[in-house]
């Protein structure tokens, strides 16, 4: 199997970060109205590691929220993403499959629209959503159902969210041919339980698990192989797992949120992130 | 075909049933620092995405969880 020359990329994030909300702090179970946005900077500099290939790339992404609540039950919501990237690998491929065989067209980025319902009542909520994304060389249909129940006068919270994706890779090669396109299926759930531990103290457990089927890998990278250039070549099956632990604790007025996930899945990549978040109160509450 | 076998749901269990019975209910009446902003986890409803960017990354790949959008990965 060949091997890809980066397959993880060392993003190095330079926040620009932007919020508003039309409420205060608004729970993801509530069904207030909200305006949100956000926009992102990533910057990746090739600092000459593999002097066969630019890595450098900068993605500029705007993200926006909107819920709007229709009465004491139910909500509708939208999500748009939005991206504009510049990297090597992505221009070039669009540049040459353009130049070869027409296959592109202007397309700088990629786009996201989801919207989506909610629905609570009496300790119950539910929510579902569809999902349309874009980019030159993918297009992506998806779809989802959340489920929520709160237990013991709202100290213990279940979810569970159900997500599928079926997606078409477009086979525009790095070197400015297409293939006949492939389909990638995506099916993943996730569990999660929020538990008040006390009047200071909440804790949060979430696992979660993916299966992927389908062309897996990026249509447009090249791996090199001695002084030849090739496509990357990956499992046409993925199974991911995820278990996070996340616990918060008010220290007065202020606030500690310290949270841990471990990754695996059966391409033997694992992941440990470790987070830990104040909180610091600079005005008066009202 | 590796067949993968998942390893967390015995522990992932255990904390269920330590969360929903070790705990005596915290009553409405308690939790006025409870509902403040900064302890709803995810009260920003866009930190959940941006948390999914730090992650995409490191998991070579789009998300890690069941909530995260479809993509290429090559970014």
């Amino acid at each position: 199997m060949l091997r890809p020359l980066c397959l993880i990329p060392l993003f190095l994030p330079l926040g620009l970060s932007l919020s508003g909300h039309a409420t205060a702090g608004p729970s993801a179970d509530e069904l207030d109205n909200i305006f949100a946005f956000k926009g992102l900077v990533y910057r990746q500099e090739d600092d000459g590691g593999n002097p066969e290939v630019d890595e450098d790339a900068s993605v500029y992404e705007g993200l926006v929220l909107v819920r709007h609540r229709l009465n004491e039950t139910e909500a509708i919501n939208l999500r748009l993403l939005g991206d504009v990237i510049s990297a090597a690998s992505y221009d070039e491929a669009a540049d040459r499959a353009e130049t070869v065989s027409g296959a592109t067209g202007y397309n700088p980025g990629r786009f996201d629209i989801r919207p989506g319902w909610e629905y609570s009542r009496s300790g119950w909520s539910f929510g579902t959503h569809i999902s349309y994304g874009q980019e030159f060389a993918y297009r992506s249909f998806g779809a989802g159902l959340r489920l929520g129940r709160s237990l013991f006068e709202g100290s213990t919270v279940l979810g569970l969210r159900l997500q599928g994706f079926s997606d078409k890779v477009r086979m525009i090669r790095f070197d400015g041919t297409k293939e006949s396109d492939e389909d990638r299926d995506t099916i993943g759930v996730e569990f999660t339980v929020t538990q008040t531990l006390s009047p200071t103290r909440v804790l949060n457990a979430s696992y979660s698990y993916t299966d992927q089927d389908g062309f897996l890998a990026t249509s447009f990278n090249a791996v090199r192989v001695g002084d030849e250039q090739d496509f990357e070549i990956l499992p046409r099956q993925r199974e991911r797992e995820a278990l996070g632990l996340r616990f918060k604790q008010a220290l007065g007025p202020h606030s500690v949120e310290t949270a841990y996930r471990y990754y695996e899945d059966d391409w033997d990549i694992n992941a440990h992130t470790l987070e830990l978040t104040y909180f610091h109160w600079l005005a008066t509450r009202a | 075909m590796t067949v993968f076998k998942p390893r967390f749901t015995p522990g992932l269990l255990a904390i269920l049933v330590f969360a929903t019975s070790a705990c005596a209910p915290v009553r409405f009446n308690e939790r006025e620092r409870l509902s403040q902003p900064d302890m709803v986890f995810d009260s920003d409803p866009l930190q959940a995405e941006m948390r999914g960017h730090i992650y995409t990354p490191r998991e070579a790949a789009i998300g890690g969880g069941a909530g995260d959008a479809g993509g290429c990965g090559c970014h």
